[in-house]
């Protein structure tokens, strides 16, 4: 990884009883986009206001550059920061709204209006400087804000969850446009966000946040396919689990042998430190789990007998849900590719899949 | 046939509920004030209103310099309270809508307390506090600033603070009511992007906030001008208002001509100053 240009070293929040951070590190390196994703109540927000610098962290420092930043007030911290509800100035106007921040450094006038107009341009707003925040539609108003937060040029980007405030279309568009600037700008960001779809298209790396602490942190296709805990594979995306036990301690490999509570044994790479008799859960994600009408699978792959419960019709796929024999349900999801027959409700099918198609986690936590 | 039946008689009773204040409006407000303009313009004779029509009772009030005095007297103390109330009532207005304190609706409801008690009884209070034998010079001759106990009553400046303080809770109202409705992430915007606080508060939270400023002034100013009591208790004959001049000329001189004449001038004004900012506010809001 490239050097660190924002630290945070166990930042810890407390209000009264509760805990809203319970001491956690990040290190967020130059240019790299990392996007805190949780729950409501995770303390995503609060972490990121710690950043900002509106919320004083109870322990743990923050630096930024190497330097410490934490018992800095937010006004010297020289980060830029988009919000929830964009927070423009609605007395002022577009120009000067995005004029902010340089007035406040004392930027000269005409260099002023030579910035503002290059970041009213770099956000697709050339022209409506003149306008009121009041006269613009939600989409333009999170692009001043962006142009208001980049014009000064932070060392870091703060995004608070900046585009839960736009409909679907525009939401999916503006994912991509701040992630072609960011990469174009090459400035470091930190982005809040309840959306794993915003995180996933997003992200160089994602920290999932749970009760205060990151559960994991990693790339997107790791959090997705390689969740560390019961609760990420969860959060990211729908999720299979089929309880099982190990029998026998890992090989050097790191795989074990698991026997399924329902029946049925698979041979898999388990999370480290896992022991014999560890109570284990096996994930499978509904779009590489297989409906089969037999359990004549490859050697290796597993087959979980059920009943078909539901067919759900979704567009681009058929959502199957099963019934397992051995308790529980699961989801299967069939490709709408006009090749394959969905199952009636009531027929016997077997879930089956591939070991690569199997991962691993705790059974809880 | 019978649904026509029931818009109809939905409108009597529309034209019903109108009627009923419409009416209180014309007989306790509209008749008054039109009879009021009208005396200002009649000549007075033994007492009296005649026919005659004339403009030398407003000629009068503006000549006159003791009359003039009085206007203009008025609308110093009016604006010396407005400027008064604004200024006290914003930092407490701020620290009111700002506060996470869990006494925060005690707090406020403690601000606005004053409204319960009377004019008149507070107006006594400081009645007690600045008269000759009262807490202030009592205080200072028992520390031996003074020898002899200072005239503080009647003057222009007492009724000042009397007015100021029985109409603090109206700016605070107003002001609270502009600054909730300004979004707290503006400030932390303003932060930020390196606004201290002092210049996030000039930059930010003040202009948004000059509705309610401008409105407590206001409020206060328009109160203040037509106020009686206090200025009758706090003031004398050299520090009279508007309205204490009015009851003057209509009570003890039955000079019921010039005392409308100043009733139709106050009446003027405050609604001058009411359209005047109506038509700013429009404009604000325009841009």
């Amino acid at each position: 990884m490239t050097e660190t240009a924002l630290a945070l070293e166990r930042i810890e929040k407390r209000y009264g009883a509760t805990t809203a951070v319970a001491g956690i590190d990040l290190a967020v390196g130059a240019g790299e986009f990392v996007t805190l994703l949780g729950p409501s109540g995770c303390g995503k927000t609060t972490t990121l206001n710690m950043i900002a610098g509106f919320i004083e962290p109870n322990a743990g420092s923050i630096r930024l550059d190497g330097r410490p930043i934490e018992s800095l007030p937010p006004f010297k911290r020289d980060l830029g920061m988009v919000f929830q509800d964009y927070a423009l100035f609605p007395h002022m106007t577009v120009a000067e709204n995005v004029a902010f921040g340089l007035r406040m450094r004392k930027v000269d006038g005409a260099d002023i209006a030579r910035r503002v107009a290059g970041a009213l341009d770099l956000v697709k707003l050339a022209g409506l400087g003149e306008r009121r925040p009041g006269q613009l539609s939600g989409g333009q108003r999170q692009r001043v804000a962006l142009a208001r937060a980049l014009v000064i040029r932070p060392k870091v980007l703060l995004l608070d969850e900046p585009l839960s405030n736009l409909d679907l279309k525009l939401r999916e568009e503006m994912r991509l446009e701040i992630s072609a600037l960011q990469r174009r700008l090459g400035i470091t960001t930190v982005f809040v966000t309840h959306d794993q779809g915003e995180a996933l298209v997003m992200s160089d790396r994602i920290a999932v946040m749970n009760a205060g602490r990151i559960e994991q942190i990693a790339s997107p296709r790791d959090i997705y396919e390689r969740p560390a805990s019961r609760f990420v594979a969860e959060f990211i995306g729908m999720m299979n689990f089929l309880d099982a036990t190990a029998v026998g301690d890992p090989d050097a490999g790191g795989r074990a042998r698991l026997s399924f509570v329902g029946g049925g044994e698979i041979v898999v790479p388990v999370p480290p430190g896992t022991r014999s008799g560890a109570g284990l859960a096996v994930t499978i994600r509904p779009e590489r789990a297989r409906l089969d009408r037999t359990t004549n699978t490859a050697a290796g792959a597993i087959a979980i007998a059920g009943r078909v419960a539901r067919v759900v019709y979704l567009g681009n796929a058929i959502e199957v849900r099963l019934e397992l024999a051995g308790g529980g349900t699961a989801a299967i999801e069939i490709k709408n590719d006009g090749r394959q027959t969905p199952p009636a409700p009531g027929e016997d099918a077997f879930l089956t899949a591939a070991p690569e198609d199997c991962w691993v986690v705790p059974r809880s936590g | 046939m019978s649904s026509a039946h029931r818009r109809g008689g939905r409108r009597a009773l529309h034209v019903l509920l109108v009627a009923g204040p419409a009416l209180f409006l014309i007989v306790f407000f509209a008749l008054p004030n039109a009879y009021l303009l009208s005396a200002s313009f009649q000549v007075s004779e033994a007492q009296q209103l005649t026919d005659t029509l004339t403009l030398d009772n407003y000629r009068l009030l503006f000549t006159r310099p003791f009359y003039l005095n009085t206007i203009l007297r008025t609308f110093v103390i009016g604006g010396s309270v407005g400027l008064i109330v604004v200024v006290l009532a914003y930092p407490l207005a701020y620290f009111l809508v700002r506060t996470s304190s869990r006494w925060k609706g005690l707090l406020i409801a403690l601000s606005l307390a004053p409204l319960l008690a009377s004019v008149i009884v507070r107006t006594y209070g400081w009645y007690v506090i600045l008269s000759r034998e009262g807490l202030v010079n009592n205080l200072l001759r028992a520390l031996d600033v003074i020898g002899e106990p200072l005239r503080l009553l009647p003057s222009s400046w007492a009724i000042t603070i009397g007015l100021a303080h029985a109409l603090l809770p109206y700016g605070v109202l107003t002001i609270m009511s502009s600054l909730n409705g300004i979004n707290p992430s503006l400030e932390r915007a303003a932060m930020g992007l390196g606004a201290n606080r002092l210049r996030t508060f000039l930059s930010v939270v003040l202009p948004l906030s000059f509705p309610g400023v401008a409105g407590g002034f206001l409020l206060a100013f328009s109160i203040a001008i037509s106020a009686y009591a206090t200025p009758a208790i706090l003031g004398g004959p050299s520090t009279e208002v508007m309205a204490t001049q009015i009851r003057n000329l209509m009570v003890s001189l039955l000079d019921w001509s010039l005392g409308s004449a100043f009733g139709v001038v106050l009446i003027v004004s405050s609604l001058a100053i009411l359209l005047a900012t109506a038509a700013l506010g429009a404009k604000r809001s325009a841009l």
